[in-house]
């Protein structure tokens, strides 16, 4: 990469003095006067019909403000499939499903009163395995909704048959995944103020404030100039706060309509668990045709995901795995078909790489299993297979910049690959593993439009003010965004002050979510910094008097100084310039705003092929462990990963962000799992028994970044949360089988599948 | 979580008359780890709170070689680790000790507090049997000493009678040649419960097996001592082929259930292979000191 | 009575309260003295977002009740950076990268300050140990330790007599 001032450099984030003495504020901080507290009801049962509900004791219980039912929030709401309601009238679906909600001076009033509520419901039969769902006769669970199938998705490109017929071998395998959490540090929680005009300020711990004020003003039927929408910091997002989809949202502000007052609604933990949605299990069959030098001809994927009681990004995470599926090696006779299932289970929805790390460890899990059967060394078969810059991807994607064969090398070389392959230790294996994640998205059937925006103003005294559409969940984009406007204004990234998620403020844009903040919001940062550098430069030109067409080549900017090139001390400070402009006759502001849409395309009606990103970002895995065949007790012992992320911004902020999303993928492959009781309840809601790994558990993790320079990005950059989160359970399945001669198909990798493997392979013998 | 009113007895007859008083409606606060979030889960809703932590000398630890120990009820995990006497003579019980929760958990939460939350997985059991504590109980009657094993009626069910309170332990001085280890087998390596625990202590000369305790722990509806085991062992030689028939014997002594956290089948595989490894571990520990 | 009177020092501070007796010393912290740095992340003693030091440990303020921290001293986050000089374990945390959503952060460091006061110089297993009961979903810890093994060696070669 170029020399730059603040490209490239580890500069520390910009919001953390505050995070590191508490100032820092989150929606659930927040306390108005006159506030109330409010609780939901929800349902006992999986599935019934509701045949009445009677609120009159809670309404008269001291301290109870207001008590509504369904019939106060006539509203459907949804992702892709408008299926929910937030308190239900007809029937609930599944355990918690909710049916009415209280507003009361104190939490503990609002306790009480809902249990002065008194609903009469008729139970009907429930069913809760997806598989289950779709056969005859399963109950129906949405009306109209055969075989309670909420959405299909499927891919038929170049002739999966015919390649399957050229094919020397023809490997079919199962793979299963399980629910996991989000388990964002900050538990959902939102407050709704309306003021006496009817405008509508929604304090929410969104990832997309936008998407909420939309979603919002057309639910209520508000002016969306009357729906505000504020977040503050954000405890953790990953996916779960990617749209306002909940019915606590849309209770809170009914609430608050009714008794006149602000309306806070805070899970607590054990709601957090439930109510927060987690990812979808998937159950996968992969089909894979190869040579018998290991050369894949042809894939054929079949996935069925529990969408849970509604879809939320059910069938989003589909179509995701579906697509992705199709972009990492370069076979072009690709077949798909994913279903969303309904089920009376508490609903799942889009979390840290939506479906695509489901997919990714049937897919690689495979490989490494295709390689051993084969007798050819894994790397190498993904190196066979490899896309490379400038493919186009049976799924349509177009590969402008590539650095999958580096990201594979490189964990290759750190983990010492082939020393450790050719020198193998009793217990000990090593797995492999690489994968594909977007840069941004258009995946949303019918929405042609995946943007961000920027508004930059320049003080009189130099310091900018940046506005972003995008959020700080965390990731460090707000520090990210500072660097990028430095670096083109030619000031100190401290003189950047970054402001976000206040609708009213900032500009449109869809958040925080499919890894675009640093690619697509950066972009709109890039070009008003941009913009306004002109407009600097064009006034600084008239004051010092160089004529317009020699500006760019006359003049440059460093450290807050316009100068003149090769004469650094004839210039002067950018406050200047800008007072120069704005205090006198006619004059004007520096201020500058940029709207970028990524140039990215939908996918074709007919095939579902299309270049659906501007960017795509690549991984490897490389994972060491230790299986103690006594215990089948899985011990990682070390994590290498690499990540092609174009080019890096802040390399600090990626590698914490992939040792971040490492931490989530160790759980996803030894530990994390929902665990369901009888009436499809969650049984593990605490962080006991819904284990997340603890700073004892984590094994040594190198980072390592690779860049490739994307076209398109800013400065070369794409994205990195969600591509981090790809390859760590998929490299340790084949880790394991390594070290002890068992494969395990089925996620979480806990040490008693490995034990039961274990001793299934010892009766065998 | 329900309101209560709160009592800070000054006195175990405070207490124990609080006790009798409320009877049913009172529940005692030492640590409050297992207590609060049984309270606020709305598992257990007293009435009425009785903190025992100003209470004089339930805290305490005291150690002679030929008494013994005695340790308070209320010592938390952090001073328990802290004491010399007990990482000299009972280090099963420090090695308990650090392996529990984490240093917030372990600095309020106590060791009677453990016993008295009569989990079957309770870490604190597998080490207070293989010593052979005997429990201090007061009450409105005499005191009474109940042997470790005695304290647990059933899954989390105390059997300690109406207006009792066990106020500490008093553990006899092991063998000098007693060596021995407490395997934990969880999924995390701090803030986690047990899905198998053995605790073993062993005292061998000569070649053989004199004396081996043995106790288990999340196998049972209460930690159990593996005493066909343990009698197995005595008099066999230290090799092994015994060691491997003792852990099979503790695995068909114990009950395990299947639950979230594990199944049947795999906590039977887990006894015997943490007993083996128990036993192994502190044979090898008995052979370096001499 | 299901109210009582405390005292508690807060920061340096004594503070008078009449507390309903089930409140929790989290609670009291932030809804009665409004220093919303300490974390109500799982409010059942499970993950340490909560943690303050009380009486010169670490505890999660979560399970604590109001009543039973009656006389004691307890620190929140809001006091370990004095007269707008950040703590050297605050400055290694925003240096090294060991702060993301930050909703962990203030547990985490009060953590991290509890063992450097008791331990000045501990191995890496030792600052895992310390923070064992501190989750985070947002770094995997990495950044975390290296900043408090940072922060013990600036205090062990600083003589630092105010902090």
């Amino acid at each position: 990469m170029k020399e730059f001032d603040f490209i490239g450099k580890d500069i520390p984030r910009v919001d953390a003095v505050d995070k590191a003495t508490g100032n820092a504020k989150f929606t659930v901080d927040l306390s108005f006067p006159n506030m109330l507290h409010a609780k939901l009801l929800r349902s006992p049962l999986p599935h019934a019909k509701i045949l009445n509900i009677d609120t009159r004791r809670a309404e008269k219980l001291p301290g109870v403000k207001a008590v509504i039912t369904g019939k106060d929030t006539p509203y459907v709401f949804g992702v892709s499939h408008f299926d929910q309601t937030p308190l239900q009238t007809e029937k609930v679906r599944h355990v918690g499903d909710a049916v009415a909600a209280v507003a009361a001076i104190d939490v503990d009033i609002a306790e009480e009163a809902l249990r002065l509520i008194r609903v009469d419901y008729e139970p009907l039969p429930a069913v809760f395995d997806a598989v289950e769902a779709m056969k005859p006769g399963a109950p129906v669970i949405h009306e109209g909704k055969e075989r309670n199938i909420a959405a299909y998705a499927s891919y038929d490109l170049g002739d999966v048959e015919e390649a399957f017929q050229k094919s020397d071998h023809v490997f079919e395998d199962h793979f299963e995944t399980q629910r996991v959490a989000h388990v964002c540090p900050e538990p959902h929680n939102c407050i709704a103020v309306w003021d006496s005009s009817g405008k509508l300020t929604f304090y929410y711990c969104s990832q997309a404030p936008d998407l909420t004020r939309l979603q919002l003003a057309k639910a209520f039927g508000v002016p969306e100039s009357k729906v505000r929408v504020i977040t503050h910091n954000v405890g953790g997002g990953f996916g779960s706060r990617a749209t306002s989809k909940f019915s606590m949202d849309f209770a809170a502000i009914v609430l608050a309509k009714k008794t006149s007052r602000p309306v806070k609604i805070e899970y607590t933990r054990d709601e957090e668990f439930v109510y927060a949605t987690f990812r979808n299990k998937f159950i996968m069959d992969v089909k894979t045709g190869v040579t018998k030098d290991g050369m894949i001809l042809g894939r054929q994927v079949t996935t069925i995901s529990d969408t849970g009681a509604y879809c939320d990004y059910g069938p989003v995470n589909v179509n995701v795995g579906g697509a992705m599926a199709g972009t990492l090696y370069r076979f072009m006779n690709y077949k798909f078909d994913g279903y969303s299932v309904y089920t009376n289970l508490p609903y799942g929805g889009a979390m840290r790489g939506l479906g695509n790390p489901a997919v990714h460890y049937a897919m690689e899990t495979q490989v490494s299993m295709i390689a051993d059967r084969l007798g050819i060394d894994p790397l190498d078969m993904r190196l066979k297979n490899a896309v490379h810059t400038g493919d186009e991807t049976v799924s349509g994607a177009i590969l402008k910049s590539c650095g999958l064969t580096e990201c594979l090398e490189a964990v290759a070389e750190k983990i010492g690959w082939r020393e450790k392959k050719a020198n193998p230790k009793p217990n000990r294996g090593i797995g492999i593993a690489c994968g594909v994640h977007f840069t941004g998205v258009r995946l949303s059937p019918g929405i042609d439009a995946d943007f961000a925006g920027a508004n930059l103003i320049v003080n009189d005294d130099g310091s900018v003010n940046l506005a972003t559409s995008c959020t700080e969940i965390g990731s460090g984009s707000n520090t990210v965004y500072a660097q990028m406007a430095a670096e083109v204004l030619g000031i100190e990234p401290d003189k950047i002050n970054v402001v976000f998620g206040d609708t009213e403020n900032c500009p449109m844009g869809w958040g925080s979510r499919a890894s675009r903040n640093t690619a697509v919001g950066g972009m709109a940062v890039k070009l008003a910094a941009e913009d306004a550098r002109k407009q600097i430069l064009s006034a600084a030109a008239e004051k010092m008097g160089i004529p317009p067409d020699n500006v760019d080549m006359e003049l440059d900017i460093k450290k807050g100084m316009v100068y003149v090139k090769g004469t650094p001390s004839r210039g002067m400070t950018i406050a200047d310039v800008v007072k120069f402009n704005r205090y006198r006759k006619d004059g004007q502001a520096i201020m500058a705003k940029a709207h970028w849409d990524a140039p990215s395309e939908l996918a074709d009606k007919v095939t579902g092929r299309g270049n659906f990103s501007s960017a795509f970002s690549f991984g490897a895995k490389a994972i060491e462990v230790e299986v103690d065949p006594g215990t089948g007790k899985v011990n990682v012992l070390k994590v290498v990963a690499s990540q092609d992320v174009g080019a890096a911004i802040n390399p600090l902020g990626i590698n914490c962000q992939i040792e971040g999303a490492v931490h989530m993928g160790l759980g996803y492959a030894l530990m994390e799992e929902i665990v369901l009781g009888q009436k499809g309840e969650v049984v593990n809601d605490h962080l006991i028994d819904y284990k997340i790994l603890t700073p004892l558990d984590m094994p040594p993790i190198e980072s390592i970044i690779v860049e490739s320079m994307d076209p398109i990005g800013p400065f070369g950059a794409k994205g990195v949360g969600e591509m981090a989160t790809i390859g760590t359970p998929e490299a340790i399945s084949a880790a394991v089988h390594d070290a002890a001669g068992v494969w395990v198909t089925d996620l979480p990798l806990t040490s008693e599948k490995v034990w039961m493997a274990l001793k299934k392979k010892t009766e065998r013998r | 979580m329900e309101n209560f009113e709160y009592f800070e007895p000054k006195t175990l007859k405070e207490a124990v008359s609080l006790l009798v008083k409320y009877k049913r409606g009172a529940r005692l606060l030492a640590g409050g780890t297992d207590l609060m979030i049984e309270m606020k889960g709305g598992y257990v809703k007293p009435k009425y709170m009785i903190n025992l932590k100003k209470i004089k000398g339930l805290d305490k630890i005291s150690f002679g070689k030929k008494e013994g120990l005695r340790i308070g009820a209320l010592v938390t995990w952090s001073t328990l680790l802290s004491s010399k006497p007990i990482n000299q003579y009972y280090p099963v019980l420090r090695e308990t000790a650090s392996l529990i929760g984490c240093p917030q958990i372990r600095n309020i939460g106590t060791i009677g507090g453990n016993i008295c939350h009569a989990s079957p997985s309770a870490d604190s059991a597998p080490a207070l049997m293989i010593y052979e504590a005997q429990c201090v109980v007061a009450g409105p009657g005499r005191e009474r000493i109940i042997p470790i094993e005695e304290i647990f009626a059933g899954v989390q069910k105390i059997s300690l009678k109406q207006g009792e309170i066990l106020t500490g332990f008093h553990i006899p001085t092991p063998d000098t040649e007693s060596k021995g280890c407490y395997l934990k087998f969880s999924p995390r390596k701090a803030m986690d419960l047990p899905i198998v625990g053995v605790g073993v202590l062993v005292t061998a000369s000569n070649g053989t097996f004199q004396d081996v305790k043995i106790a288990l722990g999340a196998v049972a509806p209460t930690p159990i001592r593996a005493r066909r085991a343990e009698s197995f062992l005595f008099g066999k030689p230290v090799n092994d082929q015994s060691i491997r028939k003792a852990a099979e014997e503790a695995m068909m002594e114990s009950k395990p259930i299947t639950d979230m956290r594990a199944s049947r089948e795999y906590r039977l595989g887990l006894v015997k292979e943490l007993t083996y490894r128990a036993i192994t571990l502190s044979i090898s520990k008995n052979i370096t000191q001499e | 009575m299901k109210k009582s009177q405390i005292k508690i020092k807060v920061n340096g501070e004594w503070h008078e309260l009449t507390v309903p007796n089930k409140k929790t010393l989290l609670d009291v912290i932030r809804e009665d003295l409004h220093l919303t740095g300490t974390k109500k992340m799982c409010d059942t003693g499970e993950c340490g977002g909560c943690t303050v030091i009380m009486g010169g440990m670490v505890v999660n303020s979560c399970i604590v009740l109001a009543v039973d921290a009656n006389g004691k001293e307890i620190t929140t986050i809001e006091n370990l950076s004095q007269i707008g000089k950040l703590h050297p374990i605050q400055e290694e945390f925003i240096d090294r990268g060991a702060i993301q959503c930050g909703f962990c952060t203030p547990g985490m460091i009060l953590s991290a300050k509890a063992l450097l006061d008791q331990n000045p110089n501990p191995t890496e297993l030792e600052v895992k140990a310390a923070i064992s009961g501190n989750f985070c979903r947002c770094t995997g810890y990495v950044r975390i330790v290296n900043a408090i093994l940072s922060a013990a060696e600036r205090l062990r070669s600083v003589n630092d007599e105010g902090i």
